[in-house]
């Protein structure tokens, strides 16, 4: 029967197959010792303290542009002090995570596809095998776990710069205080906003990992592979954030009642 | 004599035939591309074979079968008394602690300096002091003739440097048997017989069983003991340097003619 499919639909069958073997690999092996602490906290050093800067600057720019956007329509209506409170939810709810692990799969994702694609051509994986390592475990599994856990951070500290970035608007543009602007803001933020936010931000960091990991381990030989194992990575993982985004909107909607 | 040395005199597991090596009937394909069919190998302790073939006559791929890391499609291979497709996982990685293995290009770990590659094999089979570590590093890049390499990057090696670092790290282990891709490959004249020599010493020195696998016929002339070419994924022609040389078989003529 799949002799009779279209060959771009068979090799998304495919693909499917292989990233669901690979997961089933990973869950594996996590939970199984040997574990590699070393070079786990490496790996969230690099993931999550290296994407810092990147994911800051993004997140004042998120909350300054959302506000100033923003700031003339509400000024029409006459719903200027709502402001603190539109900014928040979106920001907390939907575009901090997104945005958020959309940057972290241009980033985070191209560079372990890049990385492990490159050690797969350079036969560094073998090498690693063959000195008695199990190079899933040192390099998938430590890198994966680094980006599910160090997402979520990344995403509460994108919020908090884009939540303050959109109080200097305010201050600057409606005189508003720290104290008011920020009592407005958690007012109308509950534990319904907050814990699905955080709790897709680990989905899209395991995908992210898990999707850069599979591009760079199974890359074809040659420096062409490398560089199409980092870009699937991207395009892949950005799929995956939108889709698990949808689906993580879906499930917030049943339990929480929005 | 120091405990390294000790270790080093130790002999291989050898099985009733007296071989550390057993390779037997091997097939191995990809697709519809047989590359290796029917084909027999073995190898002795202290004994270094070469294995001579064209490119793409499956000459890495049979050593990759023999260290388990391509699995074979039939065939019996023996490491060291072990029946390698048969083994675990765990079972696997503790053979390999006898197994030294020199890729083609280095295979040294970008992101890591010399001192962290040569430590990175004792990771998991070590159960020496961080000193005795530290004199292990000492001895084996003394043992490659780079004593000052220690703190740099793989990205600051040359070609050849690169060969005698990865070298080094799959001496850190103390091998029973050492396996050579194409250890001249990518080097010119002076440097390739540079490193067929250090391949020669450190056998001596070490007292492995070795497998280089190359189409460099100064690298066998000076490594190897006996030679098997391998042709069309069987034996085609097995011998010594000298008798190989003397042959009248076209195919041996080829690679032996100009030397």
């Amino acid at each position: 029967m799949l002799t009779l499919l279209p060959q771009a639909l068979k090799e998304y069958f495919i693909t499917t197959a292989e990233i669901s073997q690979f997961a089933r690999r990973f869950f594996q092996q996590v939970f199984r010792p040997p574990y590699e602490f070393e070079e786990l906290l490496r790996q969230a050093y690099r993931i999550g303290y290296q994407s810092l800067p990147l994911v800051g600057v993004t997140g004042f720019i998120m909350g300054v542009v959302l506000t100033l956007q923003s700031r003339p329509t509400l000024i029409e209506f006459g719903a200027e002090s709502w402001m603190p409170s539109m900014v928040g939810i979106s920001i907390v709810r939907e575009i901090g995570p997104v945005i958020t692990a959309l940057i972290c799969a241009g980033k985070v994702g191209s560079s372990i596809g890049a990385e492990l694609g490159s050690m797969k051509v350079t036969e560094q994986i073998d090498a690693m095998e063959v000195s008695g390592t199990n190079p899933f475990k040192y390099l998938v599994v430590t890198r994966v776990v680094a980006a599910t856990l160090m997402l979520p951070v990344l995403v509460v500290l994108a919020d908090s710069i884009a939540l303050v970035g959109s109080f200097l608007v305010e201050n600057v543009k409606g005189d508003v205080g720290w104290m008011l602007y920020f009592n407005q803001v958690f007012a109308n933020l509950g534990f319904g906003d907050i814990i699905p936010s955080i709790g897709k931000s680990f989905f899209f960091g395991f995908a992210i990992g898990l999707v850069g990991c599979y591009q760079g381990y199974y890359s074809k030989k040659g420096t062409e592979g490398v560089g199409t194992a980092a870009n699937t990575a991207v395009v892949m993982a950005s799929m995956l954030v939108f889709i698990l985004d949808f689906l993580a909107v879906l499930a917030a909607d049943i339990f929480y009642d929005l | 004599m120091n405990e390294a040395a000790v270790e080093s005199v130790i002999p291989a597991t050898v099985d009733s035939s007296g071989s550390v090596i057993e390779v037997r009937n091997l097939r191995k394909s990809f697709g519809d591309h047989v590359v290796l069919r029917e084909f027999n190998l073995s190898l002795k302790e202290e004994e270094t074979l070469a294995v001579l073939g064209k490119s793409g006559s499956g000459k890495s791929v049979l050593i990759k079968c023999i260290v388990g890391l391509i699995p074979p499609d039939a065939g019996e291979i023996r490491v060291l008394g072990k029946s390698v497709p048969d083994l675990e996982a765990e079972e696997l990685d503790f053979l390999r602690r006898d197994l030294g293995f020199l890729f083609q290009w280095g295979a040294l770990y970008d992101s890591m300096t010399v001192r962290e590659n040569l430590i990175f094999p004792l990771r998991k089979h070590g159960d020496k002091t961080r000193q005795q570590i530290a004199d292990k590093v000492e001895e084996v890049l003394e043992s490659v003739g780079l004593p000052d390499a220690i703190d740099l990057m793989p990205a600051e090696l040359s070609g050849g440097m690169k060969k005698r670092i990865a070298l080094a790290r799959t001496l850190m282990l103390e091998p029973k048997i050492i396996f050579y891709d194409e250890p001249t490959t990518g080097l010119d004249p002076v440097t390739a017989k540079e490193i067929s020599e250090l391949i020669r010493e450190v056998q001596q020195q070490y007292r492995t069983a070795s497998i280089v696998i190359t189409h460099d016929m100064d690298c066998v002339r000076i490594t190897a003991d006996r030679i098997i070419l391998l042709s069309d994924g069987i034996n085609y022609a097995e011998g010594s340097y000298h008798t190989l040389k003397r042959s009248d078989d076209p195919e041996v003529k080829a690679f032996f003619g100009n030397n």
